[in-house]
């Protein structure tokens, strides 16, 4: 099945939006971010007392003269960052009305965009059952994110997606050099807590996005279900619905969303919830802004 | 329970119907989702959650049952009310219960029952004492104060008699009408078996036993001495005692009655012996001998008595019938004025005793001979004693017109035997004047179970010739006991202003009565029993007997006494006098001349009282009146249906709401 998920429009307005990170890192060399390391750049970012060895052509002759001592100008660093974004394609994804896989490829495209915009390098990770699924190649222009997006729109949800054994299993997660957005619905009994943790030991920053649908929110239905879990029939369950039920589910939902965002927050990780039926610019430009994930 | 809309019951037709709709919608509704991940962990969130099953379960009984109430209601069932603890306790006072075991006799068991039953009924509780001796008589109505019924208890007795069981129930249903909830016990010493609505408490004890004297009987034997017969029995169990005869001979009321023969019996248990009485035979006859049950008591001697009194020592049972009093049936020869046109005369006019009528010879062979010459008179004779003829027991007129108007006897009974005309004074009888020949047959009338009837015809059976008679109808009080000539009534019967005639429609002469001697001796002895009936109706008496004496003539007045105490005095020679103590009644009769005649009447307890030991098939079930056990107002229990609707209803509601079915 074949999803449009680029809208030309959309992306022109993203051209006008850039990705944040929080902070700096070491990345790769070449690209528009600044780093932690100083570098060649015209941008001046410090002074630091000389030592033998140093290039002899930044010692600042100014200050050597007020104070006779020399020190030597430094300037900032500018870093391409190995972004990677994250795709629970497990069968739960594929449900909802409007689907949430495609608010997920969506969102994913949209991230790409950006980190192609800034000049970083992105990759798609498609998570299936125990292992995460890279496109063939690392998108690092625009040309090459159009080919990927294609290829994103035809991506096949199903199974069921263990979220910690997959990103453990990814070949090349990095190491501080970069953003990585999971984007699930994270219905899971999977421990997506030591996956998170993993990354953040990779020391990436990390976004995660919770795409719901608008029937997983807010449950219309009432009476006696039979609950078919889209995964697995193991997880089937009957029950009367009711008010009492809706209730508990609304409760439960609240209280795993907050076990969520209390954990990222613990680990200084990014997390919001979107709805499927949200346009994808409020997600960007409304949930992204103020998650400080978009400036 | 009953129905008043029976039809209502229809509605549980709703039952299977809602059986079939939970077996039809119990299926679940498929729904995919994308998870149950949150559906499961938001089954921790349902506070002690109830299992579906469970709630399924809940809902169907409570659906169930509300179509039930609902159908009920409908129906309108209705109940018997509760019963309260107010009791209604009938005490036997029947005689049996002066049965004495072990220092204390059923009646004083009984009302300690009474006693532990008014302790044990509870405060503000009401309790009801009905006392059914010979006559049911409520003693405590519906008190609540112990002491008043302790009190009350004290004073109450036993009587000699049976036990108006029957009236005391329709005194309890009275009392019951007040209280439909009031129980009802009959504290008894009998088997009575259990009815509704009628709790039986016996209180006989195990080991009882009862010697008693049931009957006592004399015979003259050819010696012309008198033998004495006992009858004696022990209930419970077979026991040694004492039995002996006391006698009166003499008229002197002072002297004391004197022993004449006693004897140590051993009785068997009467029980055990199917009912089996001994006969104690008290007997001058030596030759007299013992059998299993005959005991043979030597005496003198007696040509005469006038009292006898049996008694038997034995401390156990009853003590009222241990003794037996017989007196002495010496019947008075009645006083009988005859006038008739056969009796010769004599020279002087007087009537010639020597040569006697057929009837005269018949009244004498009966003992009815003439007390005086003034007995017996001529037609002449009788004629100038007119307004005389008064003070006799019996006025018999053979073949004479008897007197008219206000001479006609009323104070004894009249025969009229072939009169010349019936007297006015005599209802109901007409005589034709124009006599019929014949050759004819005179039978008696058809059987009939008449006091009359009988009597007069007691052990006669034959048919006499008539040759001459006059036909004669009657009515009124009358009865036809014999008749010749096809229907024609001869001998005719009855009562005419209260006063006892016989009249007859042919002369004795023109009959072959004079022949058929035996015959003869025998009517005129059952006319003379049947005019001039025995003051006393018997010689013995049981307890609550009602007796009606039949006054001689010229009596005035009646003096009843008990054991020489003035009881009722009374002119009313009709009245009726009900027995209700052991012991000696006396009637004593006055005459118009004041001189008095005294009847014994001696009184004793039930023989059916003396058997204390009435078990198994011979108990005899209390027949309770028809309206005895009132039936209480039936209580209606819609409202309270209604009520148990609303809450299956409103249950259902929020089980359905809350436990989210």
């Amino acid at each position: 099945m074949k999803r449009r998920i680029l809208d030309g429009e959309f992306l022109d307005r993203l051209d006008a939006a850039a990705l944040c990170l929080k902070s700096q890192m070491t990345g790769y060399f070449g690209g528009t971010r600044k780093a932690r390391t100083y570098g060649n750049t015209v941008e001046f970012a410090d002074f630091r007392e000389y030592f033998p060895g140093d290039d002899i052509r930044r010692i600042d002759w100014n200050v050597y003269a007020r104070f006779e001592k020399y020190f030597i100008k430094l300037f900032t660093d500018e870093r391409q960052m190995q972004n990677q974004i994250l795709i629970d394609c497990s069968m739960s994804m594929a449900c909802g009305e409007p689907e949430k896989a495609t608010a997920a490829l969506r969102i994913a495209a949209a991230f790409g965009y950006l980190s192609v915009c800034s000049m970083d390098r992105v990759s798609f990770k498609l998570l299936k059952e125990d292992r995460a699924e890279e496109l063939p190649f690392n998108v690092t222009s625009k040309d090459s994110f159009y080919r990927a997006a294609q290829i994103l729109e035809s991506t096949e949800f199903g199974g069921d997606t263990d979220l910690e054994k997959s990103v453990l299993n990814i070949g090349k997660p990095g190491y501080d050099d970069g953003l990585t957005i999971i984007i699930s619905d994270f219905f899971t009994e999977s421990n997506w807590k030591k996956m998170i943790d993993f990354l953040v030991y990779r020391r990436r920053e990390v976004v995660m996005i919770q795409v719901l649908s608008p029937d997983e929110l807010y449950p219309g239905f009432d009476g006696r279900i039979d609950m078919q879990d889209s995964e697995s029939a193991d997880r089937n369950m009957k029950m009367m619905v009711t008010k009492r039920s809706m209730q508990a589910y609304q409760q439960a939902l609240d209280d795993y969303e907050k076990e969520l965002i209390d954990f990222c927050a613990s680990r200084g990780v990014t997390f919001f919830t979107v709805s499927s039926d949200e346009p994808i610019e409020k997600v960007i430009f409304g949930k992204g802004y103020e998650a400080e994930v978009i400036k | 329970m009953s129905f008043l809309q029976p039809l209502g019951l229809l509605g549980l037709i709703g039952v299977p119907i809602i059986i079939i709709i939970y077996i039809i919608k119990s299926r679940f509704v498929q729904k995919p989702v994308a998870s149950t991940f949150i559906w499961k962990r938001s089954l921790k969130y349902v506070k002690r959650k109830i299992p579906l099953s469970i709630i399924l379960s809940l809902l169907l009984i409570l659906q169930i049952l509300t179509v039930v109430a609902a159908s009920l209601a409908i129906a309108r069932p209705t109940i018997k009310p509760f019963k309260s603890n107010e009791e209604i306790l009938i005490l036997d006072a029947s005689a049996s219960m002066q049965s004495s075991f072990e220092g204390k006799t059923r009646f004083e068991a009984a009302k300690e029952k009474i006693l532990e039953e008014a302790e044990g009924i509870g405060s503000n509780n009401r309790i009801s004492v009905i006392l059914a001796g010979t006559k049911a008589e409520t003693i405590i109505e519906r008190s609540e104060d112990k002491i008043n019924i302790r009190y009350e208890l004290e004073d109450i007795t036993c009587t000699d008699g049976d036990a108006d069981v029957e009236g005391a129930l329709e005194l309890a249903s009275k009392i019951q009408e007040l209280n439909a909830g009031a129980t009802i016990k009959l504290i008894t010493d009998k088997d009575y078996e259990n009815v509704e609505g009628l709790e039986v408490v016996n209180i006989a004890r195990t080991g009882e036993y009862n010697v008693s004297i049931l009957n006592v009987t004399d015979e003259q034997l050819l010696t012309g001495d008198y033998q004495f017969t006992a009858e004696v029995v022990s209930y419970g169990r077979g026991t040694e005692c004492a039995i002996g005869i006391y006698i009166d001979d003499d008229d002197n009321d002072e002297t004391p009655l004197v022993l004449l023969g006693s004897k140590n019996i051993i009785l068997p248990n009467t029980n055990m012996n199917e009912g089996g009485t001994v006969n104690v035979i008290f007997t001058p006859n030596r030759l007299l001998e013992e059998t299993e049950t005959q005991i043979v008591v030597p005496i003198d001697n007696i040509q005469s008595y006038k009292e006898v009194k049996v008694v038997i020592e034995d401390d156990g049972g009853i003590e009222t019938d241990n003794e037996y009093y017989l007196y002495s049936l010496e019947k008075t020869i009645p006083k009988i004025l005859f006038v008739s046109s056969k009796f010769k005369t004599t020279g002087d006019g007087a009537v010639d005793v020597n040569k006697p009528t057929s009837l005269y010879v018949a009244l004498s062979s009966n003992g009815y001979v003439p007390r005086s010459d003034d007995m017996f008179k001529s037609v002449e004779a009788a004629l100038q004693a007119k307004g005389e003829l008064k003070g006799y027991d019996l006025y018999i007129f053979e073949g004479v017109e008897p007197p008219e108007g206000e001479d006609f006897p009323t104070d004894g009974a009249v025969w009229l035997l072939n009169p010349s005309s019936i007297p006015s004074a005599v209802s109901g009888v007409a005589m034709e004047q124009e006599t019929v020949d014949g050759d004819f047959t005179m039978i008696l009338a058809s059987m009939s179970q008449t006091n009359t009837y009988q009597t007069i015809t007691k052990n006669l059976d034959c048919q006499v010739g008539v040759g001459r008679y006059k036909p004669m109808t009657h009515g009124g009080n009358f009865e036809k006991i014999f008749s010749c000539n096809g229907n024609e009534a001869c001998l005719i019967a009855g009562t005419s202003g209260g006063v006892r005639m016989v009249v007859t429609s042919f002369d004795f002469n023109y009959s072959s009565w004079p022949i058929k001697i035996t015959d003869y001796i025998l009517l005129i002895n059952n006319l003379v029993t049947y005019s001039i009936p025995d003051v006393l109706p018997s010689r013995d008496f049981e307890i609550g007997q009602i007796v009606q004496f039949n006054a001689p003539a010229g009596a005035n007045k009646l003096t009843f006494k008990y054991e020489g105490i003035i009881l009722d005095e009374t002119e009313d020679l009709d009245m009726k006098f009900i027995l209700d103590k052991v012991g000696v009644y006396e009637v004593e009769v006055t005459y118009s001349d004041e001189t008095k005649v005294s009847y014994m009447m001696p009184t004793h307890i039930p023989n059916s009282e003396s058997n204390i030991v009435i078990v198994g098939e011979n108990v005899v079930a209390a027949e309770i009146p028809a309206d005895s056990v009132v039936e209480a107002e039936p209580i209606e229990i819609f409202p309270y249906l209604i009520a148990l609707l609303i809450l299956l209803l409103v249950t259902e509601w929020g089980v359905y709401h809350r436990d989210g079915v």
